[in-house]
């Protein structure tokens, strides 16, 4: 069993054009962005606090919290996409911190996000790793919206323990390798900022996705993508995977079984290995 | 590292009634690799680009499977064709005081290495597949596949102009082949007449060629990695989806601009997945 790394390297902050982006740091080398998802609590520490320490062995690594997550500012997205909000916003970051280039390792809406970054912004991207992404359109497999897409908004309405485990239960295959301390450390997050909930929430409603539908736009990526994804995926339904695989020019797609939406949890030595196997090159 | 020869690592052992052709190379834990089922393949033309990697580490072995390049011929009519192959490792490994091998199989040899997986659990290790056949009927393809069909078109009249229209649609990109590996393909096709002969009295009826193992898979116990070339034209990619789905411990790792030889045609990408995946707990 995988113990998160328990101490997050100290806050920063940086302002990324209308945003003050939060982050942590840690390591040195090329850069490398991870990218959290969508769910409500979500953070980026929250995110990848098993992986964080193996990649800040290899490379200068930033784990922000996107625009409306964690300590970032706040926002409602009613004009534009939110993928397209979100990828300028680290297009802006990356130009704060001088950062020329950067691979990027992104799950679910944070993939989506990453998908938009590779096509709006090609030359400050090096390798991209999407884990079950979202921007993938409707499923031709299984009925949308799926199982555990249902069951956000009732959190974001009813921000209660209850309905958070309910949620976090649908990400992984087997609930019993989620500890009631992980939910409840995601409970205490969630409501330090229980703005960002109705915020989201009124997002949801306005007449632009949270996720675009990039399936005709997958040719534009030129980086050299590796995709993940659980078998199991209650969210992003693996049909995608096999979507992106035909679209991403070159892409290579991994699939592990007995997992749900949260491979760099519930498989997190595979999970790191191939991917940094994959950024070596 | 010395480089290696068809010539000086080919050895042969009785295995039951059978006399087995194979290449060996290395010592530790015993590796054995089983080449697809086209005409004139071969254990070293299948992995010529991957025994001096696995070598490093692994006792490598690549077997000639019954009826295929140096190993004797055989028609095969009462038993499933993968059956037979499954027992000649299974003797194979008796006669070189093996205990425990990973078994490395492509298409053909692929449905053999699930069913030595199946009828001898307790002698293998873990499990790799690539373009695996043994999955029965594809649900998004018309069968038999465009390669299968030029396949026993060639077998039933083996000449050059179908070898190059096979290979053609054997590999994503055709340019990999040269000239001179087309010739050895060739030759090795024409060195052995009774071996197109003797394969094609097996598949008429009543006898059983390969057998759907598809019921079964739930009895492999072994970790299980499966391996797939987006661009398959001889075994469907659902296949790998089946798989994946069936056997309980596994992941599937998709390669895009790939036919049906990843171990070649993605030579060091592969070498490195599948080494690592021997090397996990």
């Amino acid at each position: 069993m995988i113990q998160p790394t328990t101490r997050a390297p100290e806050s920063q902050y940086a302002q990324s054009g209308s945003f003050k982006i939060h982050y942590h740091e840690g390591g040195s080398g090329h850069p490398l962005l991870m990218l959290h998802g969508a769910g409500p609590g979500a953070n980026g520490w929250g995110n990848y606090n098993r992986n964080f320490a193996a990649f800040a062995a290899n490379y200068r690594t930033i784990v922000p919290d996107h625009p409306g997550f964690g300590q970032s500012d706040s926002v409602v997205i009613t004009d534009e996409p939110r993928d397209v909000v979100h990828a300028r916003a680290f297009k802006d970051m990356l130009d704060t911190l001088n950062i020329d280039r950067t691979h990027i390792v992104a799950h679910s809406m944070g993939g989506g996000v990453a998908l938009r970054f590779a096509i709006e912004y090609p030359e400050r991207l090096d390798r991209l790793v999407l884990i079950c992404p979202s921007g993938g359109g409707r499923s031709i497999m299984q009925p949308t919206p799926s199982e555990g897409g249902k069951s956000l908004a009732p959190v974001l309405r009813d921000p209660t323990v209850d309905t958070l485990r309910r949620f976090v239960h649908f990400l992984v295959y087997d609930p019993a390798t989620v500890p009631e301390e992980l939910i409840e450390r995601r409970y205490k997050a969630m409501m330090e900022r229980p703005e960002h909930l109705k915020n989201f929430l009124k997002s949801m409603s306005a007449p632009v996705p949270v996720a675009s539908d990039l399936s005709s736009r997958l040719h534009e990526v030129q980086a050299s993508t590796l995709l993940l994804w659980g078998r199991d995926d209650r969210f992003a339904p693996l049909d995608h995977g096999l979507k992106f695989v035909w679209g991403i020019p070159d892409a290579r797609l991994h699939i592990f079984s007995k997992s749900g939406h949260w491979p760099q949890y519930e498989h997190t030595l595979a999970f790191n290995q191939l991917v940094l196997n994959f950024l070596a090159g | 590292m010395t480089t290696l020869s068809n010539e000086t690592t080919s050895k042969f052992a009785q295995a039951g009634d059978i006399k087995v052709h194979y290449n060996e190379a290395g010592s530790g834990d015993a590796v054995i690799l089983l080449h697809g089922g086209g005409p004139g393949a071969t254990g070293w033309s299948n992995y010529f680009k991957n025994i001096g990697p696995f070598a490093e580490k692994h006792r490598t072995i690549l077997m000639d499977q019954p009826g295929f390049g140096e190993t004797d011929s055989v028609v095969i009519k009462d038993e499933p064709r993968d059956l037979v192959h499954a027992r000649a490792v299974k003797d194979l490994i008796d006669s070189l005081g093996i205990d425990k091998v990973t078994m490395i199989g492509n298409s053909m040899g692929g449905a053999s290495s699930i069913r030595f997986a199946i009828e001898y659990p307790d002698r293998i290790n873990k499990l790799v597949l690539m373009g695996a056949a043994g999955g029965g009927i594809s649900i998004m393809q018309p069968m038999p596949q465009e390669g299968i069909k030029i396949m026993f078109g060639l077998y039933n009249n083996p000449n050059m102009e179908d070898l190059k229209r096979m290979i053609q649609v054997f590999v994503y990109d055709p340019s990999f082949m040269t000239e001179a590996l087309i010739q050895q393909r060739f030759d090795a096709m024409m060195k052995h007449p009774e071996h197109l002969k003797n394969f094609m009295d097996s598949m008429k009826p009543p006898a059983l060629g390969l057998e759907d193992l598809t019921p079964r898979l739930s009895e492999v116990k072994a970790k299980t990695l499966i391996i797939w070339g987006r661009d398959d034209r001889f075994v469907p990619l659902d296949h790998g989806l089946k798989f994946l789905w069936g056997i309980p411990d596994a992941e599937l790792h998709v390669f895009s601009k790939c036919g049906h030889w990843a171990q070649y045609e993605h030579a060091d990408e592969f070498n490195q997945l599948v080494l690592d995946f021997l090397d996990r707990d």
